[in-house]
């Protein structure tokens, strides 16, 4: 009886049996029943293995195909027709990390750093430990302003796996790392990356030029020329080290030392206008200080006397333009502002600052300089950083300031 | 002869089918000596593994050459591909489908079923091939169906194949065809474990030590095979899940009621369209599919061209944030649309795949828009997308155990069990309020069959021998008392039968009119134990299921229930007056909740 609405399933046929039979033919059959199921067996596992084999060749075709279509379009700077084609790669490598690394990198260069962080979360599930991808994640942190995460991931990245240039992958990540810290004014973490950087570099590397820099830039002055010495010996005529030398030197008030590598560097470089104008700087500085050693007591004089007379001079130009009145003759009484009372005590100094008074008594000049380094640190706070002579005084101040410390 | 004759011939069975003998039922009797016993029906499921995962390997990659060969290697195929792959596809299938294999119509699972309980495990392995075939046009060419139900049937098609050629016994031969859709499931899932809770939880509804032994052989063997071939990477990754707060499982609840309510949409959408389509003129069925096919074709040069297929790469960019949650909530509607389109026009395929993309769509656009409201979030998409695949798996298919452990199986992350459990229960419970009837059931009872609810039968209560043992004064005496205190015994308690217990522990039981006719043979002051026959009385006990009692009450007016620990402590007694009541009243409850629709 045909029954209504059955003809999506199965017959009404139920499953059949055989009489039993005793003896060969049962043998027989059972032989036979094993070797189809055997043969079956064979016969799938083949057709499973050319259809498997000539799949994956497709796929491996047209995963390369895309993957070269992306990186075609990347270069070509069309990071969003990159990302599509990525993706398509990766539908047929998806079990190929590199393929979502290159996709993740695309989405970040199209501007998709969520879509780009849950691919490299993946990634970084997989490899942890994996250089490159942590390196990612610290930047899209960057981004996002996730400070721990960002440092987490630089670490991981400096001290992670990388694939291609092991050695100088970490360098990189590790520079920026360093620059991360330095634009959050984390210059203690800084100068240990700075220094962690310089250890690891070989003994002759021009790298240390850049850890120099860095030094510098956190304020290692000592650091900095110790990695710029290391550079000279090995290349005497280093331009950049020599620079550096001089600039470091400059910064810890050694300025014979930097005049010397200055001159060295300006002479290598003829172009390196940084180079000589800091020589300038250091050249006054020594051509104005009249405690440099040596020097015979009538140029030191001279230079006091010098010196005493272009603090004044500073005093004069720095008071009218901060709206200040310099009072005419020596004021008893207390005046308004400081810059007030250095001309005041200057006009008092005046009538004592001849050669002859200098001679005579060894303190007029200690105390004629000490004016001197006052009046130009006051001036430079009130109006502005100096230039010539008067910038020479002032840093003749600052190196008798740490000499004194 | 038309397909429609040749199918209607079909389905009468072997006495009308020419060729056939008459009495070709299968002898429990004679079989095979050989082919007696678990062991042999175990090494046959590791068999029938191996091949089910072959064939599955195959099916798959025949899917995605057809894909790549119908809609380009491109994701987003170009707009012509798009209309006409899945409309032409259609065509083709429909006519296959009417013409040669009028069998392999829907998804595949309540046909392996109506092999186990109504065709005694017969799946004509015509039916394997023509599934194979026509799920791989439709599916590859951009229909939205999935490839997991059809991989069951297939599996189920060749264990009965199998099984058929080994001669094995009638019952064997039922069972079979579930260890070959564990199999197939399996194969096609990458997940052994999900595979046989499924088939148990929704194929056989019960099972038993050797049931279980030979769907777990026979699912591990296939996944074995596939992962050589296609490799042991889960289908999809997540980052690990961090639940920093027990109020962050608040969220995951939300999910679970969206969720809930979708498949509830999903379930009336199919119930609704189904059978008005299949009462359409037959000639239109040829129509049908492809009518499917260019609609979803259309959906997909409208700009969601996503739904189209099994869509698991779309899966893992949901995962992944390429998508916005509004894009991810209309995907989600989308899918729906079109996998009933394509389910309600009669286009073999599964709907596993489907479940899984809403879910995960849905799941994803519930954790942006809570992600938006509630910042401090720790989920990512990618967790809500993933406890999403769960939340429409009990929603939608009803199977609650396979899909908490799917979800864990296919992404390989433990982490998230506690939200995928929550979620689940939710989306489980209003399911069950909102669409008493799950999918399965009504798609069965559509086609006019009667199977068995694996739904009900997870919940019917057993009966056991306790609920029929009487208990308080119970007609017992022991091995030296008399004739005449038996019979006094039974006068007071106005009892038929007595229960005797000897010495060393057993039984006998003897009757009023046998002790009376002992009385006046003057043995009224003798031991019951010297002469009551020989004959022993089996005991039960109150746990065992009340079935096991018919076994003995027919020819023991008594039958003792005893204590497992103590079997000298009599628990109560069950006559089969005991045991009828007992069913009497059961069916009679069961009458009532019915007509109360509980």
């Amino acid at each position: 009886m045909q029954t209504a609405g059955h003809e999506d399933l199965l017959p009404r046929k139920t499953a059949t049996s055989v009489r039993p039979r005793t003896g060969h033919f049962w043998d027989r059959r059972q032989t036979a029943s094993f070797t189809l199921v055997l043969a079956l067996t064979a016969g799938l596992t083949t057709v499973a293995i050319l259809l498997n084999r000539g799949y994956q060749s497709l796929q491996e075709n047209l995963a390369q195909q895309w993957l070269a279509r992306g990186d075609a379009a990347l270069s070509a700077g069309k990071a969003n027709l990159a990302v599509e084609d990525f993706r398509n790669a990766l539908a047929y490598a998806h079990d190929d990390p590199r393929f979502r690394l290159r996709l993740a990198e695309a989405l970040l260069a199209a501007n998709h750093p969520d879509e780009a962080l849950a691919h490299f979360l993946s990634l970084w599930q997989d490899e942890p430990g994996n250089g490159e991808i942590n390196l990612e994640l610290a930047r899209i942190a960057v981004r996002k302003h996730e400070e721990q995460d960002a440092l987490r991931y630089y670490h991981a990245s400096v001290y992670g796996a990388w694939s291609t240039d092991p050695e100088a992958s970490r360098r990189q990540a590790r520079l920026e790392l360093i620059a991360y810290l330095l634009a959050h004014k984390d210059k203690t973490q800084a100068q240990a990356e700075v220094a962690a950087f310089a250890g690891n570099l070989p003994r002759k590397s021009l790298l240390r030029i850049e850890a120099g820099k860095l030094f510098v830039e956190t304020g290692d002055y000592n650091d900095a020329l110790a990695q710029y010495r290391e550079v000279l010996e090995f290349d005497r005529r280093n331009p950049s080290a020599l620079a550096g030398v001089g600039d470091a030197a400059f910064h810890l008030g050694r300025y014979r030392d930097a005049q010397r590598y200055l001159e060295a560097a300006v002479r290598e470089n003829p172009g390196d206008s940084a180079s000589a104008q800091l020589l300038q700087t250091v050249n006054l500085a020594l051509h104005w200080n009249p405690f440099v050693r040596g020097i015979g007591p009538a140029e030191r004089d001279r230079r006091a006397l010098a010196a005493f007379f272009q603090a004044g001079r500073r005093l004069q130009e720095c008071a009218p333009a901060k709206g200040t009145s310099l009072p005419a003759g020596q004021q008893n009484g207390a005046l308004e502002s400081a810059l007030q009372t250095l001309y005041s005590r200057w006009l008092e100094l005046k009538p004592r600052m001849t050669e002859r008074n200098l001679r005579r008594d060894p303190d007029l000049l200690d105390s004629a300089m000490d004016l001197v380094f006052a009046i130009e640190q006051q001036a430079e706070q009130e109006c502005g950083a100096p230039s010539g002579p008067d910038l020479a005084l002032l840093l003749i101040a600052r190196e008798n300031e740490g000499a004194a410390r | 002869m038309s397909a429609e004759q040749s199918s209607s011939r079909a389905d009468t069975g072997p006495a009308t089918t020419p060729g056939v003998a008459e009495a070709e039922r299968p002898d429990l009797h004679h079989e095979h000596p050989g082919l007696r016993g678990e062991s042999f029906f175990l090494v046959l499921a590791i068999f029938i593994g191996i091949v089910a995962g072959m064939a599955v390997v195959c099916f798959r990659i025949v899917i995605e050459w057809s894909r790549i060969e119908f809609l380009g290697s491109a994701l987003t195929p170009s707009p012509l591909r798009l209309l006409l792959a899945p409309t032409l596809a259609g065509l083709v299938v429909a006519v296959l489908v009417i013409l040669f294999f009028p069998r392999v119509r829907g998804s595949g699972v309540n046909q392996t079923k109506a092999a186990l309980y109504i065709y005694d495990g017969y799946i004509p392995l015509r039916t394997a091939i023509g599934k194979f075939i026509t799920s791989a046009l439709a599916i590859g060419a951009g229909h939205s169906l999935g490839p997991e139900d059809p991989s069951l049937q297939i599996g189920a098609a060749l264990a009965s194949a199998l099984g058929r050629r080994f001669r094995l016994s009638r019952d064997n031969l039922r069972m079979i065809a579930p260890v070959g859709a564990a199999a197939g499931l399996a194969a096609a899932f990458n997940a052994p474990v999900s595979a046989v809770l499924f088939v148990i939880e929704e194929v056989i509804g019960r099972w038993s030590a050797g049931t279980l032994g030979a769907v777990v052989l026979a699912a591990v063997s296939s996944v074995v095979v596939s992962r050589s071939f296609l490799g042991s990477e889960p289908l999809f990754r997540i980052p690990p899940v961090q639940l920093i707060h027990p109020g962050e499982l608040l969220a995951y609840a939300v999910l679970g009621i969206v969720g809930g309510f979708a498949s509830v949409v999903f379930v009336k959408a199919i119930s609704i369209l189904r059978p008005r389509l299949k009462a359409l003129p037959r000639s239109t069925q040829f129509a049908q599919p492809a009518i499917a096919g260019l609609l979803i074709g259309f959906i997909g040069y409208l700009g969601a061209p996503q739904v189209m297929g099994a869509g698991y790469q779309f899966m893992d960019a949901a995962m992944h944030d390429q998508f916005t949650w509004e894009m991810l909530g209309v995907l989600a509607g989308l899918k729906i649309l079109s996998t009933t389109l394509s389910f309600v026009s009669g286009t073999p395929g599964g709907m596993f795949a489907p479940t899984l993309f809403i879910g995960a769509m849905l799941g994803g656009a519930v954790g942006g828009v809570e992600r938006i409201l509630v910042p401090h979030l720790t989920g990512s998409i990618g967790t809500y997308a993933l406890v999403g695949m769960g939340v429409l798996f009990a929603g939608f298919l009803r199977a609650p155990m396979t899909s908490v452990f799917m979800v864990l199986e296919v992404s390989g992350n433990y982490s998230i069990i506690l939200p995928v459990i929550i979620a689940n229960t939710i989306a489980y419970v209003i399911s069950r309020v909102l669409q008493p009837i799950p999918i399965f059931d009504m798609l069965t009872r559509q086609d006019g069959l009667e199977l068995p609810s694996m739904e009900e039968m997870r919940e019917q209560r057993v009966l056991r021998v306790e609920d029929a043992m009487r208990t308080g004064s119970l007609p017992a005496l022991k091995a030296d008392d008399t004739v005449a205190k038996a019979l006094d015994i039974v006068l007071q308690i106005q009892g038929e039968s007595i229960l005797v217990r000897l010495t060393d522990g057993q039984w006998k039981g003897s009757t009023r009119e046998e002790l009376a006719r002992l009385m006046d043979e003057g043995k009224g002051e003798v031991a019951l134990s010297t002469v009551l026959p020989d004959k022993h009385v089996p005991h039960l006990h109150p746990d065992q299921p009340l079935e096991t009692a018919l076994h003995y009450v027919y020819d023991c007016p008594l039958v003792p229930v005893v204590h497992r620990a103590d079997l000298n402590k009599l628990e109560g007694v069950v006559s089969l007056e005991d045991v009828i009541e007992t069913y009497r009243a059961f069916g009679r409850e069961a009458e009532l909740e019915g007509a109360s629709g509980l």
